[in-house]
């Protein structure tokens, strides 16, 4: 493979959901990744590279998030039912490491009022962002529900330990173009943080969570 | 007969005749084997009568072993638990031919390295030769290299792995002993030898070399040496420390057996003087492929390697054990093991954003300025900081330090030191810093001191780019003040950089194809495929501009991106007034993958767009963002990630002490190297044996002034007119003679 082109990429986007949404049809949204391998890329000498980018489209919309809010972010949070759980919750855990990890289990991102922000290190202890899960801090001023697409739409590429990685992209119930836009963003922005660009670029795949991975690179 | 009788006692020669025809001497060889198995009965007992004999009927057997594998299936298991059981009471030579034997069984493959390494690995620690033990350290070495050769021997790997992690961890129930004060004598020769951690300092020693050789490269050498760093045995403890520190790296490449690298150039010069002959041709090509390969594998082997922090298992528990050890054995460890654990526990904290907050608080007992080796203390303070440090765990640590080390009670170099260490730590955590001591810190740049002012000219700098609201306004700058003013704002703890909507600078690219577009009119759309050929055989690093200029395609043939570019077309005149094109966001990366020629030219426009910049006037900021760029384009090789702070670092620049005694002494010595003699060289230059000048030729080169006066001379002038005639006449005489 020695190139990558847009109606290829399109072909196998339209190949994938054909099959995810034909006959292999499961009894969940399955969501479409795409998977990457580095190649000419020295961890210890190159600089570690992490970024993160929003796409066009929601690529997860079912991701459940939880703010940890002060008095006033625990009105916002009602208004749009979005969970919640305030400053005496997080007294409740007492740092207990077991709790914290079941907290960190349940959902898949936190957002925490700017007020308690600081005070998270010292609530909760290490077990969030053991488990990657960091608050984002909101600020009263924001919307609360443009935050949430906002974390729902963001994705990070980070290595860690291994020279692949893989980011949620989309999901099967989206449009073809829809998620073509996702995937070619992606790819762009992953290859603008590589030192070498496209030299660096082993392999891509896509590929639906219970499919088959499809590789257009 | 007879020769029956000679062939028991002369083993080697019936050795021989085996390996020629095993089926035909069976009788013989099972005589001996019969004979060996009571000669070990009596051995097993009494391990100093027979030894000589029992050494020879072993070496016998394992030479012949591969003929009769059926007979002498036990025989490898037989060596190996004599080995491991009786090890203590065997003599030094037994204990060699034995070793040997069971190597050599491997190299004849009638055992599987494992089987070897099961053996070889306990008896590591408890040989007391030298010599031996390195055999069998290189044997192991040698052993999983080869086994590791072609691809990785997972089987093997984890075989070994599981049994060195098992040799540490069987340690690891002990009391920690400690190296400080009475404990540093006390401690060596007072435990038991099985206790004093060997077998897991072996374990250490083997994986850490496995790992430098880049044989091992994951995530389980790293975990047995992680458990390596709490073992109750200082020494294995510190080399543990070590080697997450990589502070050994760089001796340790020198001593690697592939070092006999081929000159090349000699090569080439042998061939040209020596004999051109077709085999000499030959032999000179597969030598250079030789170095090629070995070149070419090196290269690769270096290719996959994250650094040792990074593969750690759950750091946030490592660090926090760590900072138990710490803590708990304080008065037990001597400073330096402390200031290992120290380093090794701000590195793991800062590379993997974790918060040990109890560190803090333990090391600001450490913070005065007369502790001994405080820089190591201050660069660990500093490496522990990052962006989710919470501020306030670090703002007490930095108030400590600015009322330690930054006073006018202290020499200059304690003041350069204070701040540079404050410099370093805001960096990671600019919020841990309070106005007013900002403020009073920055008043240090009018000291007289370099370094004084080095320091908190750099601490100004960094707030002015992080946070230039803390700062007076006329300390501000032109740069930070109009960003002030523009309403930009420091980010607020816990907030990340937003997340990126296009890639830095994609605007510039549009921009750039737009007016292409409009100069070549806007024929070449559809048809592009075939384009993208060229495109992406482009080489990153050439000139671009004409490559993109015929080699560019347009956007992809969805109906999308023709709006797209009409509205862009509208927009025009709005985006020339545009003073910043990088803010602008594009969704050209959502329409076409961009190649490595679009990447190339990317980069051109935005050193193009920098450069302007610098030139209106941009500041500091402006000239770093550009060399940066720069730097990127010119050297695609990286850059050293700098999380790591040096001693150097903290302790700035100083100036240079006077020379004492000592020193100088050394360097008036050290010029003297290789220089003759000072002195006349008279008559002792061109000489086969040194002698002083003659008379002859002092008188040659005496002053004329001198000999003037003198008789000889005067005496010419006065003599008579015969007497100079004789003279002449017998001086012609004399040279007529001499001429014949």
């Amino acid at each position: 493979m020695s190139k990558l082109s847009v109606s290829s990429v399109r072909g196998s986007v339209k190949e994938l959901l054909e099959v995810a949404n034909g006959e292999k049809k499961r009894n969940f949204v399955e969501t479409v990744e795409l998977q990457i391998g580095l190649k000419n890329y020295d961890p210890q000498r190159d600089k570690r590279f992490s970024g993160t980018v929003k796409l066009p489209h929601v690529p997860r919309p079912r991701m459940s998030i939880c703010i940890l809010a002060d008095a006033a972010d625990i009105d916002r949070a009602k208004n749009i039912e979005l969970e919640y759980m305030s400053v005496d919750d997080l007294k409740k855990l007492n740092k207990n490491k077991k709790l914290v990890k079941k907290l960190a289990k349940k959902y898949d991102a936190f957002l925490a009022s700017e007020t308690l922000i600081k005070q998270i290190p010292r609530l909760l202890g290490p077990g969030l962002s053991k488990a990657g899960k960091f608050p984002t801090p909101v600020s009263h001023a924001e919307d609360l529900n443009n935050k949430l697409i906002d974390v729902r739409s963001t994705i990070k590429f980070q290595l860690k330990k291994v020279l692949c990685l893989g980011v949620a992209v989309g999901h099967a119930n989206m449009t073809e173009d829809q998620v073509l836009s996702n995937v070619m963003l992606s790819i762009n922005f992953l290859v603008s943080l590589l030192k070498k660009n496209w030299q660096n670029v082993k392999s891509l795949h896509i590929k639906t969570t219970m499919g088959k991975p499809v590789r257009i690179f | 007969m007879g020769r029956g009788i000679l062939l028991t006692a002369n083993l080697p020669q019936l050795q021989n005749l085996i390996k020629r025809d095993p089926q035909a001497y069976k009788e013989e060889f099972l005589q001996q084997w019969n004979h060996y198995n009571s000669v070990r009965q009596i051995f097993l007992i009494n391990p100093t009568e027979h030894a000589q004999q029992f050494r020879e009927l072993v070496t016998f057997i394992s030479q012949v072993c591969p003929c009769y594998p059926k007979d002498t299936k036990e025989f490898p298991g037989q060596i190996s638990t004599l080995l491991l059981e009786n090890y203590g009471t065997l003599s030094a030579d037994t204990r060699k031919s034995l070793v040997q034997n069971l190597v050599m069984l491997r190299n004849k493959d009638v055992i599987t390295s494992i089987e070897l390494l099961k053996t070889l690995f306990p008896i590591l620690p408890r040989t007391t030769s030298s010599t031996l033990r390195t055999s069998i350290r290189k044997t192991i070495l040698s052993d999983i290299r080869t086994a590791n050769a072609t691809s990785a021997n997972h089987k093997l790997n984890r075989a070994m792995q599981a049994m060195l992690f098992g040799m540490v961890e069987r340690g690891m129930d002990g009391e920690v002993v400690g190296d400080k004060g009475k404990l540093r004598t006390g401690a060596g020769p007072s435990s038991a030898p099985g206790t004093n951690g060997e077998d897991a300092m072996w374990a250490i020693i083997l994986t850490k070399e496995l790992w430098r050789k880049g044989i091992w490269t994951d995530v389980k050498p790293v975990s047995i040496i992680a458990l390596g760093c709490f073992h109750p045995v200082m020494k294995v403890q510190s080399a543990a420390l070590h080697f997450f520190l990589g502070s050994d790296e760089e001796k340790a490449d020198s001593d690697d057996e592939d070092e006999e690298t081929v000159d090349v150039m000699a090569l080439h010069h042998r061939r040209e003087i020596n004999k051109k002959t077709r085999s000499g041709d030959k032999k000179l090509q597969k030598q250079l492929n030789k170095e090629k390969k070995k070149m070419h594998n090196k290269q690769k082997q270096t290719s996959v390697n994250f650094s040792a922090i990074q593969l750690l298992n759950d750091p946030q528990t490592f660090a926090e054990k760590l900072y138990d050890l710490l803590n708990r054995y304080e008065k037990r460890f001597s400073l330096d093991h402390k200031i290992l654990i120290m380093q090794l526990l701000s590195r793991v904290m800062g590379a993997h954003k974790l918060c040990v907050l109890g560190f803090y608080t333990y090391i600001v007992k450490y913070l005065t300025h007369h502790q001994l080796r405080v820089p190591a203390i201050l660069v660990a303070l500093a490496q522990s900081a990052h962006d989710l440090t919470p501020p306030d765990a670090l703002t007490p640590v930095i108030q400590k330090l600015a009322h330690e080390f930054v006073h006018p009670g202290v020499s200059s170099e304690v003041i350069a030191a204070g701040i540079n260490a404050i410099r370093e730590v805001c960096r990671r955590q600019p919020w841990s810093m309070e106005e007013d001591m900002l403020n009073d810190l920055i008043e240090y740049r009018k000291s007289k001191d370099k370094a004084v002012t080095a320091a908190a000219r750099g601490l100004l700098q960094l707030f002015r780019e992080v946070n230039p609201g803390m700062l007076k306004r006329r300390e501000r700058g032109k740069e930070a003040s109009m960003g002030m003013a523009a309403g930009s704002q420091p980010l607020p703890f816990g907030h990340e950089a937003d997340a990126a909507v296009d890639i830095a600078g994609l605007a510039l690219l549009e921009d750039h194809f737009k007016q292409l577009r409009e100069e070549e009119g806007v024929e070449m759309n559809e048809d592009n495929e075939e384009d993208w050929g060229a495109d992406w055989e482009v080489d990153s690093d050439e000139d671009s501009d004409s490559d993109a200029e015929d080699g560019w395609i347009a956007v992809s043939d969805d109906e999308k991106d023709l709006e797209i570019s009409d509205s862009d077309d509208e927009e025009k005149p709005k985006n020339d007034n545009e003073p910043d094109p990088e803010a602008r966001i594009t969704t050209l990366a959502q329409e076409k993958i961009l190649t490595p020629a679009d990447f190339a030219l990317l980069n051109e426009l935005r050193i193009k767009a920098a450069t302007k910049a610098v030139e209106n006037g941009g500041g500091s900021s402006a000239k770093r963002k550009l060399a940066e760029l720069e730097s990127r384009q010119k050297s695609m090789a990286g850059e050293q990630e700098d999380t790591f702070v040096s001693e150097m670092d903290i302790l700035g620049p100083r100036k240079k002490a006077k020379a004492d005694y000592a020193e100088r002494m050394e360097s008036i010595a050290k010029g003297r190297e290789g220089r003759e003699k000072f002195g006349s060289h008279k008559g002792k230059k061109n000489k086969d044996a040194p002698s002083s000048s003659t008379n002859r030729e002092k008188a040659r080169n005496k002053p004329i002034m001198m000999i003037m006066g003198s008789g000889a001379v005067r005496g010419k002038k006065k003599a008579s007119l015969r007497d100079k005639q004789r003279k002449l006449r017998a001086h012609i005489d004399k040279a007529k003679k001499a001429r014949k």
